[in-house]
């Protein structure tokens, strides 16, 4: 397990390689820890310095021109494009959603947290997936762990990537808090267990569903039913 | 450059900017794997958002070069694959530690494109071939890792520290 964006995930997520559930957790995390925006920033910046380093393919001689015309048309609308702040939109979600919700998740949230599709999965856990391209292979969902309760035990076919959105909890030796990252690998067995006074609101991205090693697992398993 | 852009939308700056990036913009689309004609509308596009964010470029942040890379890889995400991506609003939230302090920015750019070349062309080959592929041709790792028949742990130690070794060339280390 690994509680930071390693370089070479770091690296995919930068070149624009990911698939958009783990490109989700890992803008989750950036958007809520400085210390992994200075790792992104210093990979943006290489890949600026490797975009200058490209050799120059010429371009058909109407480019500029072209691309001139085009801002003709984008000062013409200039009224409508000031007010058209990507992202700066709220999305109609409510009060308690938007103190909760980092922006890159807003999107994929309508409305409140409230209204998602919540199901229980047994021992204080609360499930709610979240519907995106990818969700076939992957599986995203906000889960709500009670305070002091403990997920079931479990191991990994594929990896799990988790962002802590609220409150916190422990696995092992590992604390995490609200806006810390946790990537656990096939083979890694473990057993969150929630912060005892504020429980633990957590985005998770699977890419293959959870192995249950516990005894009881197969009483409480949230992942393989559906 | 960038202020005459943003402030007062001149369009012989931006016309420089464009005769300086557009071409490298356009190598970028190709590298991962768009025809000519693609690759130069993901150029042009890019480079018509470079005009319309121009407002929100803050060189404190981030230099021409990294900013316009952030520009560009959205809409090469954007113009290849089907499937969104999170909007993080990137090109307004990248900071670096240290202001980037330049008059000049395109000549910065070039000499930090030129420095990160040889730096490349130093690298141990298996670890050049690793970051052309990340970079350039958008693959992941573990593509890279299937692609070359490597263990997934040789290729991210071999990103590890090519990464390293690359870091050293940036303004603010």
């Amino acid at each position: 397990m690994q509680t930071q964006i390693d370089d070479a995930l770091m690296l995919d997520y930068v070149s624009g390689s990911l698939a958009e559930p783990v490109a989700l957790a890992v803008a989750t995390h950036l958007s809520l820890s400085d210390r992994a925006r200075s790792a992104y920033t210093e990979t943006m910046t290489l890949g600026g310095g490797l975009l200058c380093a490209l050799d120059d393919e010429s371009l058909s001689d109407d480019a500029l021109d072209d691309v001139l015309a085009r801002l003709d048309d984008e000062d013409f609308g200039d009224e409508t494009a000031g007010a058209e702040m990507p992202g700066m939109d709220a999305g109609g979600l409510d009060d308690a959603a938007l103190a909760l919700v980092p922006e890159p998740l807003r999107p994929y949230i309508k409305g409140s947290l409230d209204g998602l599709d919540w199901k229980r999965r047994g021992n204080g856990v609360t499930e709610a997936r979240i519907d995106l391209p990818g969700s076939d292979v992957f599986r995203v969902s906000l889960l709500k762990v009670d305070p002091g309760r403990a997920m079931p035990q479990h191991s990994h076919r594929g990896r799990e990537y988790t962002v802590v959105l609220q409150g916190g909890y422990r696995d092992g030796d590992i604390d995490l808090d609200a806006g810390d990252f946790c990537e656990a690998d096939g083979g890694d067995i473990h057993q969150p267990v929630a912060d005892a006074k504020e429980g633990c609101l957590c985005l998770i991205v699977l890419d293959a569903p959870v192995r249950l090693t516990g005894a009881l697992g197969w009483v409480v398993n949230p992942f393989l039913k559906t | 450059m960038m202020v005459a852009i943003a402030q007062e939308r001149d369009r012989a700056a931006f016309a420089r900017l464009f005769a300086h990036f557009a071409p490298k913009l356009k190598a970028y689309g190709m590298r991962a794997g768009a025809d000519p004609h693609t690759a130069e509308e993901i150029a042009q596009e890019a480079m018509v958002a470079v005009w319309r964010k121009a407002a929100s470029f803050n060189p404190a942040k981030a230099s021409v070069s990294t900013w316009l890379f952030t520009i560009v890889r959205n809409k090469r995400i954007d113009m290849l694959r089907r499937e969104g991506r999170p909007d993080l609003r990137e090109e307004d939230f990248l900071h670096l530690e240290q202001p980037v302090e330049t008059q000049d920015e395109t000549y910065e750019a070039n000499e930090t494109g030129a420095v990160l070349a040889d730096r490349i062309a130093g690298l141990p080959d298996d670890q050049a071939l690793v970051i052309k592929k990340a970079f350039y041709e958008d693959k992941s790792h573990r593509a890279i890792a299937e692609e070359l028949g490597l263990p997934l742990g040789t290729v991210k130690s071999r990103i590890r520290l090519a990464l390293t070794r690359l870091k050293t060339t940036l303004p603010d280390s």
